[in-house]
C-alpha cells in the first residue's frame, strides 16, 4: 500500500510546487509589483460618489457598460490608464458592452440628461434596450449622477495636474474633510460655467480632435504630390485650398518630404490659404482672380453640400436642417467659432471618417477625394466668414468639377495663407 | 404502497430527530440529493435567464420592480445555473463514481447530506441577495462575503468528503476520473480564496486581475476538471470500450491545470495592466489546445465502432454532445484570446455566446448526461419516461445551438458596427432581431427543463414506474416494415 501511495506522493507534491509558482507568478506578483502612482489629473472620490458608485455596482451597470477606453474605441474618448482606477476599491471595468461605454462620461451630458436617462432611458434616447430604474429614490439618482459626472477628463475629479486645482467643477457647496478642498455642504456637483468658460470648454474637446488626423495629414500629401490618378484629379482643388511649399528652393518631391520629416516630424509641405472675405473687393485683378477661383470652389462645395449634408446641417450651414429635428445630438453649427480652429486636414479627416455617436455617415465611401476637398472648401468658407458671405445660390451642375484644375495664383499680401502650426501626432 | 411502509418503519424508527439522522444515512442518498437539487436549480436558473432576455429585448416590460431589473437577474442566473446547477449536479455524480470507482462507500452519508443541505441554503440566500443588491460586484463571485465564508466551508468539506473516500480505497490504482476529481479538491479552494474579495483584496486596476483570475479559473479549474474528469469514467462504462490512450490522459491531466491557470488576464488584453501579465495569458491560452486535444482524441477514439449508441443511448448522447460543444467551445476560445482577435471580439455578444457554449452546451449537457446516469444506479428505479428525457434532449439542443447562433451572429455584427465608428447605441438596435432569438432559445431551453425536472420527481420524489423503455437500451423496435418483413 505505502509504496502505491509514494508513486502518486511524489507526481502530486511536483504538480503541487508548479501550480503555486505559477499562482505566485499571475496572482501575487502583480499583487506587489503593479501598484499604479497616485494621478495627479484626478481626485479622490466624495461620500456623495462613492454612494453613486455602489448604485452603480448594486443595481449591475458594469453588466452591460464598460468603464475602459480601449485604443480602438470611436468617440470613447482617451485611452484609460491604470492611474485611473487608484481610488477604486474594487474594479468595475466589465466584460460587455451592451451600452456605450463610461469611463470618461463625465461632462459629456448634462445633469438633468442623467436623472432623466435613469427614469426612462427612451425619454432622451429611443431605441435604447436600458431598464428604467424608476425605482431608484431621487437621493439615489442624483448620488448616481454624481459619480457618473466625476468619471473622465472632462469630469468634476478631473484636476489640472500643474496646480492641483479642480479643471472643470466647481464643488463650491461640498464638504471635504480632509485634502486641499475644504467647502460647505454636499450636493450634487454642478458645472458652474460662465458662457466663456463653457466655450472655452467646447474648444477643449475640440483639441483633440486637431490630434487625430495624422493619418488624413498624409493623405493630403500624397494627393498634393503623388502621382495616382486620384492626386492628379484632386491636386487642383487642394491648390485652391493650400499652397504648396518649397524645401531649400525646390519643389517637394517624395523624397525631399520623407528626408524633411525625419528632422522634423511635424513638418507641413503646405500653408493653409485663408478664406476669409475681403471688406472691400480687390482691385488688383490677379488678386481678385484668386479670390474668385476660392468663391468658385467653395460654391462647388456649397453644391455638394445641398445634394448631401443640408438636410441635417440646414442650407445656411447652421445646423438647423429639417432632418435634424428628430435627432438627440445636434448636427454641427458651422457658423460656430470653433470651426475657425479647423484646418483643412481636419475637415478632410471629419467628412471622411464622420462622427461617431452621431448619424454623421463616414463620407469617405461615397464621395471621392476631390469632391470631399471641395466641401472642405466651403465649410472653411462657411466659419471663416460666418455664413455664407458671397456664395450666391448654387452652381448648376453641382458636383461637377471642372475637368481641367485651374491652380490658383500666388497669394499677395491681402490673401495671406494662414499658417496655423499643428501639433504634430500625438506620442 | 412504498411510501406507506415507509413512513411506517419510520414511524417504528424513533423521535423526529432519529428519523431525521437516518434520513440522512439513507446509502447513495447524498448523491441522489445533490442532483435532484441541480435539477432544480437549473429551471430556476434558466427561468432567471429567461426574464433577462426578454427584458433585454423588451425593456419596458417590467419596471418599477427592483428585483427584477436586468442588472439584478444576469448576475443571479449566473450564480444559480453555475454553482447551483452544474456544481450540485456534478458533486452529486461524483459521490457516486468516486466510491465506486474506490470500490467502497461514500465516506460519510450524513456528512454528505449536510453539506446537501448548506449548499442548498447558500444557493437560496444567494438568489435573495442578489436580486436585493446585496452584491459584491464581480463576476462569478457576485455573493455577499456572508455567502462566501459558508461556501468556501462547504467546498472544504466536501474535499475533505472526496479524499477520505480516496484514501480509504480498496481499489488501488487510481482512475483519471479520480485525478481529476482529487485535483481539483487541492486547487479549487486555492482559486476560490483569491476570486473573492473578503480573503484578497486588491484595490484599484490589480483588482481586475485578481477577479479574472478567479473567474476564468472557476471555469477551467472547476467545471472543466469535474466535468471532463467525470466524462473519462461515463464513456468507457457506457461503451464498454477500453479508454483510447493512458497516455494521453495523463497528458491532458498534467497540462490542464499548468496551461489553465494564468489566462485569466486574457479578458483584460486591452485594459492598463502589465502587459507581460497578458503576454502569458495569451501564450497560456493558445497552450489550452494541448489539454483539449489530448482529452477530445482520447474521448473520440474510445468511441470507435460505438457511435451506433447515440441514438439508443441517451445519457451517453448528452456526453457525447457535450464533447463538441467542447471542441467548439475550445478552438474558439484559444484564438479569441489572441490579441488581434480579442482586439475585435472584446466586449461583444461574442462573448457571451462563448460563456454559453461552455456552461450550457458542455458542462450543462455533461451534468445532464451524469444525472441520467447515475440515478437509476444511486435510486435503484429506472426513469419514469424514456419519451420526456428524448424531448428534453432535443429542446435543450435546439435551443442551445439557435443561442449560439444569435449572439454569435450579434457579437460579429457589433464588432464590425464599432470597427465602422459607429455608436454602440445604435449597435444595440441592430442586434436587436438576435436578441429576440436569444430570448425564443430561452423558451425552448426552460421549456426542457420542466420536463426533465417533472420526469426526476416522477422517478425520485413519487416513485412512478417507468412508462418505457430504460433510457439505456434501444427502445422497442416499431413493428418491422412491410419490406423487411
Amino acid at each position: 500500500m505505502s509504496t502505491t501511495r509514494a508513486n502518486y506522493l511524489y507526481p502530486s507534491i511536483g504538480m503541487g510546487l508548479i501550480l503555486s509558482s505559477i499562482i505566485f507568478v499571475v496572482v501575487l506578483v502583480p499583487r506587489w509589483t503593479f501598484r499604479p502612482a497616485q494621478p495627479k489629473d484626478l481626485r479622490n472620490y466624495t461620500a456623495q460618489e462613492l454612494r453613486g458608485r455602489e448604485i452603480y455596482k448594486r443595481e449591475g451597470c458594469w453588466y452591460c457598460h464598460s468603464t475602459v477606453s480601449r485604443p480602438q474605441d470611436w468617440d470613447h474618448g482617451p485611452k484609460s490608464k491604470a492611474s485611473d482606477y487608484y481610488y477604486d476599491a474594487y474594479h468595475l471595468i466589465g466584460s460587455e458592452r451592451s451600452g456605450p461605454d463610461l469611463a470618461n462620461i463625465g461632462g459629456k451630458f448634462p445633469d438633468q440628461y442623467h436623472m432623466l436617462h435613469h427614469q426612462n432611458p427612451r425619454y432622451v434616447k429611443p431605441g435604447s434596450n436600458m431598464p428604467r430604474f424608476d425605482y431608484l429614490s431621487n437621493q439615489e439618482l442624483i448620488d448616481l449622477t454624481a459619480f457618473l459626472q466625476g468619471l473622465g477628463p472632462y469630469g468634476t475629479r478631473a484636476l489640472d495636474p500643474e496646480t492641483g486645482k479642480l479643471k472643470y467643477a466647481r464643488l463650491d457647496n461640498f464638504t471635504w474633510t480632509t485634502g486641499p478642498f475644504k467647502g460647505t455642504q454636499e450636493v450634487l456637483a454642478k458645472w458652474n460655467f460662465t458662457p466663456s468658460e463653457q466655450e472655452a470648454l467646447n474648444n477643449k474637446r475640440y483639441e483633440e480632435h486637431l490630434e487625430v488626423p495624422y493619418k488624413y495629414r498624409m493623405e493630403i500629401e500624397e494627393l498634393l504630390f503623388g502621382t495616382s490618378h486620384e492626386a492628379q484629379a484632386a491636386r487642383g482643388t487642394l491648390l485652391v485650398i493650400v499652397n504648396k511649399s518649397r524645401i531649400n528652393g525646390l519643389d517637394v518631391t517624395e523624397e525631399s518630404l520623407e528626408k524633411k520629416r525625419e528632422e522634423d516630424p511635424s513638418f507641413y509641405a503646405w500653408t493653409e490659404l485663408d478664406f476669409k472675405e475681403p471688406a472691400v473687393e480687390p482691385t488688383d485683378p490677379l488678386e481678385l482672380k484668386a479670390l474668385n477661383t476660392k468663391r468658385k470652389y467653395a460654391n462647388y462645395g456649397k453644391g455638394l453640400f445641398n445634394n448631401q449634408c443640408a438636410a441635417c446641417h440646414g442650407l445656411n450651414a447652421d445646423g438647423h436642417g429639417q432632418a435634424a429635428f428628430g435627432m438627440t445630438k445636434r448636427p454641427a453649427n458651422f457658423w460656430d467659432d470653433k470651426f475657425q480652429r479647423y484646418n483643412v486636414d481636419t475637415w478632410y479627416w471629419r467628412i471622411s471618417r464622420g462622427v461617431p455617436s452621431t448619424q454623421m455617415p463616414r463620407w469617405e465611401y461615397t464621395l471621392t477625394a476631390e469632391q470631399r476637398l471641395t466641401l472642405a472648401a466651403f465649410l472653411k468658407y462657411v466659419a471663416r466668414n460666418k455664413g455664407l458671405g458671397k456664395l450666391e445660390g448654387m452652381e448648376s451642375d453641382y458636383g461637377k468639377l471642372p475637368s481641367q484644375a485651374v491652380p490658383v495664383p500666388p497669394i499677395t499680401a491681402s490673401g495671406a495663407p494662414v499658417a496655423k502650426p499643428i501639433p504634430a501626432k500625438a506620442k | 404502497m412504498d411510501a406507506r411502509r415507509d413512513i411506517k418503519l419510520d414511524a417504528e424508527f424513533g423521535s423526529w430527530w432519529d428519523r431525521f439522522l437516518a434520513w440522512l444515512d439513507v446509502e447513495h442518498s447524498a448523491s441522489k440529493r445533490f442532483m435532484i437539487s441541480g435539477a432544480i436549480w437549473v429551471l430556476v436558473g434558466t427561468l432567471f435567464g429567461l426574464i433577462a432576455a426578454t427584458e433585454y429585448y423588451a425593456p419596458d416590460l417590467v419596471h418599477g420592480v427592483a428585483q427584477l431589473s436586468f442588472g439584478r437577474l444576469r448576475p443571479t442566473h449566473i450564480n444559480v445555473v453555475a454553482f447551483g446547477f452544474i456544481s450540485m449536479s456534478t458533486v452529486g455524480a461524483i459521490f457516486y463514481v468516486i466510491p465506486e470507482l474506490s470500490r467502497t462507500k461514500l465516506h460519510s452519508e450524513r456528512v454528505g447530506n449536510i453539506l446537501m443541505l448548506a449548499w442548498n441554503a447558500v444557493i437560496t440566500a444567494g438568489i435573495f441577495c442578489i436580486t436585493n443588491g446585496i452584491t459584491e460586484g464581480r463576476e462569478y463571485a457576485e455573493m455577499p462575503w456572508f455567502l462566501d465564508i459558508p461556501l468556501l466551508a462547504a467546498l472544504l468539506v466536501y474535499c475533505w468528503l472526496v479524499w477520505m473516500t480516496v484514501l480509504n480505497r480498496k481499489e488501488k490504482q487510481l482512475y483519471v476520473t479520480t485525478w481529476y476529481v482529487a485535483g481539483t479538491t487541492m486547487w479549487f479552494p486555492i482559486v476560490y480564496i483569491i476570486g473573492n474579495k473578503v480573503f484578497f483584496d486588491v484595490p484599484g486596476a490589480g483588482d481586475a486581475i485578481a477577479n479574472w483570475f478567479y473567474g476564468h479559473n472557476i471555469l477551467g479549474l472547476w467545471f472543466t476538471t469535474n466535468g471532463i474528469g467525470l466524462t473519462y469514467y461515463f464513456l468507457p462504462k457506457i461503451t464498454k470500450n477500453p479508454l483510447y490512450s493512458h497516455l494521453l490522459s495523463i497528458v491532458g491531466f498534467s497540462t490542464i491545470a499548468m496551461f489553465y491557470t494564468p489566462t485569466g488576464t486574457h479578458h483584460l488584453l486591452q485594459s492598463p495592466v502589465p502587459e507581460w501579465l497578458k503576454a502569458v495569458a495569451v501564450i497560456s491560452s493558445i497552450m489550452l489546445l494541448v489539454p483539449v486535444m489530448s482529452v477530445l482524441v482520447n474521448f473520440f477514439l474510445t468511441m470507435k465502432g460505438k457511435w451506433g449508441m447515440l441514438g439508443t443511448n441517451i445519457p451517453l448522447r448528452f456526453i457525447i454532445t457535450a464533447m463538441w460543444f467542447y471542441l467548439l467551445t475550445c478552438f474558439t476560445g484559444p484564438f479569441q484570446a489572441t490579441r488581434w482577435i480579442n482586439w475585435y471580439l472584446h466586449f461583444t455578444h461574442w462573448v457571451v455566446g462563448h460563456a454559453h457554449f461552455a456552461l450550457l452546451g458542455t458542462f450543462g449537457f455533461i451534468a445532464w448526461g451524469a444525472i441520467y446516469y447515475c440515478v437509476p444506479r444511486v435510486s435503484g428505479r429506472q426513469w419514469y419516461s424514456r419519451r420526456l428525457a428524448n424531448a428534453h434532449y432535443w429542446l435543450s439542443l435546439v435551443g442551445t445551438v439557435i443561442m449560439m447562433t444569435s449572439l454569435t451572429i450579434a457579437g460579429l455584427i457589433q464588432a464590425s458596427a464599432w470597427e465602422e465608428g459607429t455608436p454602440v447605441y445604435r449597435g444595440v438596435i441592430m442586434v436587436a432581431p438576435f436578441m429576440a432569438m436569444r430570448a425564443f432559445s430561452g423558451v425552448l431551453i426552460v421549456t426542457g427543463q420542466l420536463l426533465f425536472v417533472y420526469n426526476i420527481f416522477k422517478t425520485l420524489i413519487f416513485k412512478e414506474d417507468p412508462l418505457e423503455d430504460p433510457l439505456e437500451e434501444a427502445a422497442t423496435p416499431a413493428t418491422p416494415s412491410p419490406i423487411q418483413a
